[in-house]
């Protein structure tokens, strides 16, 4: 076999490091505290755990409201920065900077932003805006994980959305002028359709990114406070290291897995879909 | 084209230009004030904002006492894990994946594309959701806190040997046929020409397979509990999590941790923005 020699390095890694300790996953999933064959009793705990159920109701509610938010804002970025100009170019990689910060830097960049001496509210208050508690309440430590992972995740699915407009063929555009289309007509039949593929992997992308989003919690707010930032990777992390419930936490590690691609097919049917009519 | 018209598009232009340069003051706000805080003493990184002013983004006396206050203590120790893992992982990673690569479509066998597919779909799965029990492997077999624990799971990427792949299906089979002639067996065929053929995609997969590690957070986490094997992300998160934090040395740690890939990647820009366009929207 000629091709194995070239081939077995990568196929090692991808049993050792993917496949073995995803089955191992499995199994886990499936046992007791001693290691005995436990059926579903791990799944049936979890899903009957209020604990979880705030878990998953904080991690949904997170990832449907930072997707579609960074979407759409990568997609006005994309539109402003497109072209190539003297001045366009320079602040498009200004808007990219950010995605060289670390996550972890990240977070602990805007940790100190928004603690209450911080320059969140150094600039509300330069507005006239009252100071706000941020990661320290209940009600706006979510959003503002979702602003932070913005700064991030913005500029970077700007740049796969550029590349998209990129493919896109001027001359419909000038046909579309030519006929007396405007702008906006020409963004709603002309833009947008054709963006229907860079926009489909932006948003599978940042689903996946949103749900496996951890270094921030971890760092910045262990899921608090009052668990309205406990997202699902932490609270595997929590269940095995802290709390030592390694079963559990496949279980749950398991269950993330199972939403992520329920919702990432359910994306690509809706998104595919679309494109045939 | 009237006159009143080609001064509305210019007007158009004028709004759109002044639009951008506010977004991109946006984007760079955070970074700016990160870089001014590094250079002024820790005790002013909050002072500085009450009032804002322009003092608060540019310190009047700068001084580098933060970075080699960071650069003096366990930040150091992390930093150069961190350069010693990530240069590690490119180097092995690009020789596993552009192997893997080269089996996958420069040589021709029969359950190729089954291969394949199976390669990109294993490496579907999550680093993040098999850590867990990956972890645990590590530790059970005496792994935990050495390099190799920080490197290989990170040097085989499904991305990467997507990439190469793709690349490497585009160079021309008589190459293949002509080197055959003359007697050059696989490994020549495969370090002697393709190697060299596709050099700007070997720079894209090396500043993926290096910016995947450095960016790595919760598989260090679980391997390493020594203070000597610590990465610098790690080492960040626990200066930040003192509770007597001094943000000056944060706020330099922070810079050296986000400059150095920023120096890397923007050096390569292009060839990052083609593996970003190759390795996603098209086909």
């Amino acid at each position: 076999m000629a091709p194995l020699p070239f081939l077995a390095p990568a196929l090692i890694a991808l049993l050792a490091f993917r496949l073995l300790p995803a089955g191992w996953l499995v199994q886990q999933s499936l046992s007791g505290p001693q290691g005995e064959f436990a059926g579903l009793d791990n799944f049936e705990f979890l899903f009957t755990a209020p604990s979880f159920a705030k878990t998953l109701q904080a991690t949904l509610t997170f990832v449907a409201v930072t997707v579609p938010l960074q979407t759409a804002i990568a997609f006005g970025l994309a539109l402003l920065f497109a072209e190539n100009s003297r001045i366009l170019s320079p602040l498009r990689v200004l808007v990219f900077l950010p995605v060289f910060v670390p996550s972890s830097v990240a977070a602990i960049l805007w940790g100190a932003a928004y603690r209450p001496q911080g320059l969140a509210n150094a600039l509300l208050g330069s507005l006239g805006v009252s100071a706000q508690p941020f990661l320290s309440s209940p009600s706006q430590a979510l959003m503002s994980i979702t602003v932070m992972a913005s700064w991030i995740g913005c500029g970077y699915w700007m740049m796969f959305l550029i590349g998209g407009l990129k493919d896109i063929p001027r001359d419909l555009y000038e046909a579309a002028a030519i006929d007396g289309a405007g702008k906006l007509s020409s963004l709603w039949h002309i833009t947008i359709p054709l963006m229907r593929r860079p926009l489909a992997f932006v948003i599978v992308a940042d689903t996946v990114a949103a749900f496996l989003l951890f270094a921030p919690i971890a760092i910045l707010t262990r899921g608090g406070p009052a668990g309205s930032t406990q997202l699902v990777m932490f609270d595997v992390y929590q269940q095995a290291y802290f709390f030592n419930d390694v079963s559990l936490a496949a279980a749950e590690g398991l269950t993330l897995m199972v939403i992520m691609v329920v919702i990432v097919l359910i994306q690509f049917r809706l998104l595919s879909r679309e494109k045939q009519l | 084209m009237s006159a009143r018209e080609t001064s509305s598009a210019g007007a158009g232009r004028i709004v759109q230009l002044l639009f951008g340069i506010a977004v991109a003051a946006g984007f760079l706000l955070p970074i700016v004030w990160l870089v001014a805080g590094s250079l002024r003493p820790g005790s002013e990184i909050f002072t500085s904002l009450d009032p804002l002013s322009i003092g608060t983004f540019i310190p009047p006396r700068p001084t580098l006492a933060n970075f080699s206050s960071a650069l003096g203590g366990a930040f150091r120790t992390g930093l150069i894990n961190s350069i010693v893992v990530a240069a590690s992982t490119v180097v092995m990673g690009l020789f596993v994946c552009a192997a893997a690569a080269f089996a996958l479509s420069a040589m021709q066998w029969r359950g190729r594309e089954v291969v394949f597919a199976m390669f990109v779909f294993s490496f579907l799965i999550p680093e993040e959701v098999v850590a867990l029990p990956l972890s645990a492997i590590f530790t059970r077999i005496g792994l935990q806190n050495t390099y190799i624990a920080l490197i290989i799971p990170f040097v085989g990427n499904g991305i990467v040997i997507f990439l190469l792949r793709q690349f490497f299906l585009a160079i021309p089979r008589s190459l293949i046929e002509a080197a055959q002639v003359d007697g050059a067996g696989w490994l020549r065929i495969f370090l002697q020409i393709f190697l060299p053929l596709s050099r700007p995609a070997l720079i894209a997969a090396g500043l993926i397979l290096f910016n995947t590690q450095w960016q790595a957070y919760l598989w260090p986490l679980l391997v390493t509990t020594r203070e000597d094997m610590l990465v610098a992300p790690i080492t960040l998160g626990l200066m930040a999590g003192h509770y007597s934090s001094d943000y000056g040395q944060i706020f330099a740690a922070s810079t050296i941790l986000s400059l150095i890939p920023a120096v890397i990647l923007l050096g390569f820009q292009r060839f990052f923005t083609d593996s970003v366009a190759m390795s996603g929207v098209k086909e």
